[in-house]
């Protein structure tokens, strides 16, 4: 954005807020005005940087290993996935996240899911009674 | 010194473990007490609820760790397992991606079971009668022999008992300054007190017995009751349902007003969902559904910690 298209942003702003009553401003007028602005809308900004994508078959990947490798790769430095890719990982799992969960929970969830879908063979293949 | 408390009900199913695992858990996190927690049950669910499921199985089964049977096995070729190698230390879960330096555990192992019917086998010929009452004291005295070499690391020492009052449980309550029953507001689990408090106070009279006969020095202390913690109470109205309300009522005339936990914990979906997460409820913040019901019974539970701090000294 140049400085006189922000400039001319800020008059039509100012022109807007003169019209609203001289009171505390609520959440759904914070929204009404990324609306009447488009340009400075926060989606808008955070367009510009790119959410770093998943990797190729990574639900694939992640069934291969041990619940333990799971945590360890999820947690990784290498790999730094964010609560985003996480939350996305989740969603493409089926599984319901929620945004009170920080990265450590969402791994943990992940973890817990892939560990749940193979209870039975762990505790079959595993144990004194195992063939 | 260590206070030792059975949680321990006949019936089953009325939510001893989650009780257990989550007093260790509100001791350790909101008073900064230490804890041992000890798996008796067979069914091994404190064991893969702290430390979760493959990380059991990878520890006993693979990689051949030791566990509440290695202190069991010890006694049976006359030997006395080292509480080092049975107590994990820094294992079980606090919260997602956290675990409580403060809290151990000895793991259970699904051959308690078998184990149970070679200690009632086992029969020790002592040169008369009395020298063999004192091996039948030390067969009740397995886990009380660990426990009182690590009994100055600890604050509290949990023992979570089957629904039985088999060899295996008879040395928890052996152990133990207290049993505490968990229960829940059903006929079927108020029979389940009567029955338990009925063998408790006979086991107290034979180990008394026992003790004296053998010529053991000084008395058996018996275990006292610690009281009842009702769980999974239906509330209305910021009070139990009315027929949960009669049930705990009718408790508490019968075995007076101060046999109940005044705090109780709610019925509800967070429990079960901190389970499937391998959390303690403390850590609702951490579950991806039922955060509102878990923060509700982590607010009980967070009483009942405080009640039983208070009753437990």
């Amino acid at each position: 954005m140049k400085i006189h298209e922000f400039a001319q942003h800020l008059e039509q702003l100012a022109r807007f807020l003169r019209q609203l009553p001289d009171t505390e401003l609520d959440p759904k007028q914070s929204l009404a005005l990324q609306e009447f602005l488009p340009g400075m809308s926060p989606a808008k900004k955070s367009s510009s940087k790119p959410q770093r994508p998943l990797p190729i078959e990574i639900e694939e990947r992640l069934a291969a290993i041990s619940p333990a490798e799971i945590e360890a790769f999820l947690l990784s430095e290498a790999e730094a996935f964010t609560v985003a890719n996480l939350s996305e990982l989740a969603e493409r799992l089926g599984l319901t996240s929620s945004k009170r969960q920080n990265k450590n929970a969402l791994v943990n969830m992940i973890t817990r899911h892939y560990e749940a879908s193979k209870m039975h063979s762990i505790m079959r293949g595993s144990g004194p009674n195992e063939a | 010194m260590a206070i030792v408390v059975s949680m321990i009900n006949w019936k089953g199913g009325v939510g001893k473990t989650s009780l257990t695992l989550n007093l260790a858990a509100g001791l350790a996190s909101k008073h900064s007490k230490r804890v041992l927690l000890i798996d008796l049950d067979a069914q091994c669910n404190l064991s893969f609820l702290s430390v979760g499921l493959s990380a059991y199985v990878d520890h006993t089964y693979k990689n051949s760790g030791s566990t509440l049977k290695t202190v069991f096995d010890a006694y049976f070729d006359r030997k006395q397992a080292k509480p080092e190698d049975v107590i994990l230390k820094k294992r079980v879960r606090a919260s997602a991606g956290q675990i409580f330096t403060q809290v151990g555990i000895v793991l259970s192992h699904q051959e308690l079971t078998l184990l149970d019917m070679k200690l009632a086998r086992e029969k020790r010929s002592g040169k008369d009668h009395r020298e063999e009452t004192r091996f039948e004291i030390e067969k009740l005295s397995v886990i009380k022999s660990i426990i009182d070499e690590v009994a100055s690391e600890y604050d509290y020492v949990l023992l979570d008992c089957p629904p039985n009052v088999n060899l295996v449980t008879q040395n928890a309550f052996f152990s133990s300054d207290y049993y505490v029953v968990p229960a829940i507001p059903d006929f079927l689990s108020t029979v389940g007190i009567s029955q338990i408090t009925k063998y408790m106070d006979q086991f107290n009279q034979d180990y008394r017995s026992m003790w004296a006969y053998a010529g053991l020095p000084g008395s058996y202390v018996e275990t006292k009751f610690g009281g009842i913690i009702f769980n999974m109470v239906d509330e209305y109205g910021g009070g139990p349902k009315d027929g949960h309300r009669q049930i705990m009522k009718s408790t508490a005339s019968q075995l007076g007003a101060g046999a109940l936990f005044k705090n109780y914990v709610t019925d509800g979906d967070g429990m079960s969902a901190a389970a499937q997460f391998n959390l303690p409820i403390f850590a609702f913040n951490d579950l991806p559904r039922a955060q509102q019901n878990a923060e509700k019974q982590a607010t009980y539970m967070e009483r009942v910690v405080d009640e039983f701090l208070n009753r437990i000294v």
